[in-house]
């Protein structure tokens, strides 16, 4: 027997199973295994297409969908042998379902925990409601955020604007000042802005000076000094750096410049950060200052020139004077010889009236001697002087004199005639007035209201008999012309008047 | 001083001073046992006469003045020294002060100037 025989050949193996076929109900009994069949495949179908979306339970479900196959094709197998009993078919076929099924429930059973873990619908809607909970926090929190954002740069809108502005006035006073201003590096001394007025200051664009060292464009006689003191505005030693420098302009002539610098420190530390400073152009004050020095030195020169040649001129006036006194001294020295070989008295008197006005003229020589700017002198001590020396050579120690003089600078001219004046005067006095040798002679210079000068010699003695300038005795006729000559050179006037003693005044317009 | 006769040395350069001086300094009852023109001359002399006043003027021949003649007599000899000089300069004054003057004249000099003077130093008996 083939296996075909022994699948299909009811002969074989089934003789006695085909007692159904004779059968009138046997008919509907295939019609509905034939359809349950068709419905079955129809399932197998739906699971096959259903699973193939699902792949987490794939095999499942295709297990589930042999299975399925299986009794669709027993159903088949069991309407077949109503016609001819087939039991190997349907046994091969039952078998094979039943060990799928067996699979399949196997399956199920393994898979059942990790198939009922997955979430339920209602699970997944509670899921869902916190989800969206969540979202809606976050959302919120987000619109927040995104509020504070804006105001945030809002804010931050109004500080730049502030910072715009702040910056634009500091650029604008930073341009456009009429001083120099520089910004650099402390460290370097590199420029790292400059303004017009520096770089025009030195003849540059202010972009030609940008990125040089400042240093370099001081003047090298000054650098060091700068830059020792700069070094102590860096330590912190000074506060600020103000010095009075040059610069090299751009043609390499200097020019004259005020530096304030100041540094400024990086915010809460002693490290420079930038230096910040104001230049000057003092080029014409210092130009001024110089030409003023040099017209100061020259008149410094002249002044000593002019105070040598005045020493000169006082050493050489002090050496006439000195010679005029030396002569007057020789002079004397021979009338004293002559007087000592003379025996008339009245010619010893002449003499002896000849020395006095000797000694008036030395004695106002002496006096321009002793002044600060040996041209003129007091007259009052130097009449005191000479009319006392008149009286003691006299030797009439029972006369007395009194000098008053209002204090009066004279010089030579006016000195000689006014002393010569007052020794004949006095001389006279003392000669005529006194014969019992007792008496009080005054001498009076004053000065008017009016510029003008008196000078008043009087006595209280006998008074004359004859007026000056008359003849008379031969040596008071030589005084009395001497008197008037003088008189005339003083431009003065005279009245004598003799009624108790004699009064000569004379008035004199003004001292020489 | 009683050593000192009661001489008078003139120390001057120019000749007629001298000679003036002299005949006034012996109207007053004085001998004048000489003179010089220079400082060391001067000196010789007061060694010489033992003087007890010396008539000193401030400028005279050759390099040495009045006061170092002066000085050197003070020193020697001790005799007083009466200064005659023509100049009042503050110097010359400053310098004869060094000395020890017993008065300084200026010339022209006159001659009560002189007496007294000659009387302070040495005392003039009436003569």
């Amino acid at each position: 027997m083939t296996v075909w025989q022994w699948l299909f050949n009811p002969a074989g193996s089934g003789a006695g199973l085909g007692p159904l076929s004779g059968r009138p109900d046997a008919l509907p009994l295939a019609g509905a295994d034939v359809v349950s069949g068709l419905a079955l495949l129809a399932i197998a179908l739906a699971l096959i297409v259903f699973f193939r979306l699902r792949p987490r339970l794939r095999g499942l479900g295709y297990l589930f969908a042999a299975l399925v196959v299986g009794s669709a094709l027993g159903h088949f197998a069991a309407a077949y042998t109503f016609r001819s009993p087939a039991l190997g078919i349907e046994l091969v076929i039952k078998l094979a379902t039943a060990i799928i099924t067996a699979g399949a429930a196997v399956a199920a059973w393994v898979l059942l925990p990790s198939i009922t873990s997955a979430p339920l619908s209602s699970q997944l809607a509670s899921r869902n409601a916190e989800l969206s909970a969540t979202v809606d926090a976050r959302t919120a929190e987000l619109l927040a955020a995104n509020a504070r954002l804006i105001e945030s740069m809002a804010t931050n809108a109004l500080v730049h604007q502030a910072m715009a502005r702040s910056e634009a006035q500091y650029r604008v006073s930073f341009e456009a000042a009429t001083v120099g201003k520089v910004q650099s590096d402390p460290k370097t001394g590199v420029i790292l802005r400059a303004n017009l007025a520096f770089a025009a200051m030195l003849g540059y664009e202010p972009h030609e000076v940008v990125g040089r060292s400042g240093w370099e464009l001081v003047w090298p006689d000054d650098r060091a000094e700068g830059q020792t003191a700069f070094a102590r505005v860096t330590s912190g030693e000074l506060v600020a750096y103000v010095r009075e420098k040059r610069f090299i302009r751009q043609d390499g002539t200097p020019v004259w410049a005020r530096v304030s610098a100041n540094i400024v420190r990086v915010p809460g530390s002693d490290l420079p950060d930038i230096t910040v400073a104001v230049i000057e152009n003092i080029d014409e004050r210092r130009k001024a200052q110089a030409a003023l020095d040099v017209t100061r030195r020259e008149l410094e020169d002249v002044v000593v020139q002019r105070t040598a040649a005045l020493v000169q001129r006082d050493l050489l006036l002090r050496e006439v004077y000195h010679r005029v006194k030396n002569n007057l001294q020789v002079v004397d020295s021979i009338l004293v010889m002559q007087a000592g070989r003379l025996s008339d008295p009245e010619a010893k008197s002449a003499m002896a009236s000849l020395r006095g006005r000797i000694y008036a003229l030395g004695l106002v020589h002496h006096q321009l001697m002793g002044s600060a700017d040996l041209r003129t002198f007091d007259v009052a001590p130097f009449l005191r002087e000479l009319s006392s020396n008149i009286l003691d050579g006299g030797a009439s120690p029972r006369v007395s004199l009194d000098v008053r003089a209002d204090q009066l600078d004279v010089g030579l001219d006016f000195a000689i005639p006014l002393g010569m004046l007052v020794t004949e005067l006095v001389t006279n006095a003392l000669k005529h007035a006194f014969p019992g040798g007792e008496g009080h002679i005054e001498v009076l210079l004053s000065r008017n209201s009016d510029g003008t000068f008196a000078l008043v010699v009087s006595d209280d003695g006998i008074g004359y008999d004859c007026a000056v300038g008359q003849p008379g005795a031969s040596a008071a006729g030589l005084g009395s012309k001497i008197i008037l000559a003088l008189v005339n050179q003083l431009k003065a006037t005279m009245d004598v008047q003799s009624d108790q003693g004699t009064r000569a005044e004379i008035h004199i317009k003004a001292a020489a | 001083m009683s050593d000192l006769k009661r001489h008078v040395l003139i120390v001057d350069d120019d000749f007629l001073i001298v000679m003036g001086l002299t005949e006034q300094v012996e109207q007053m009852g004085l001998t004048v046992c000489g003179s010089a023109s220079t400082a060391d001359r001067g000196v010789e002399l007061a060694g010489l006469h033992q003087p007890m006043l010396v008539l000193m003027d401030m400028r005279l021949d050759g390099a040495k003045d009045g006061v170092d003649a002066a000085l050197a007599i003070y020193e020697t000899i001790g005799s007083k020294v009466i200064f005659i000089t023509g100049s009042q300069d503050p110097s010359t004054v400053v310098r004869i002060r060094e000395d020890h003057p017993s008065a300084i004249l200026f010339k022209p000099v006159s001659n009560l100037q002189l007496r007294t003077a000659i009387d302070a130093a040495i005392g003039l008996d009436g003569g």
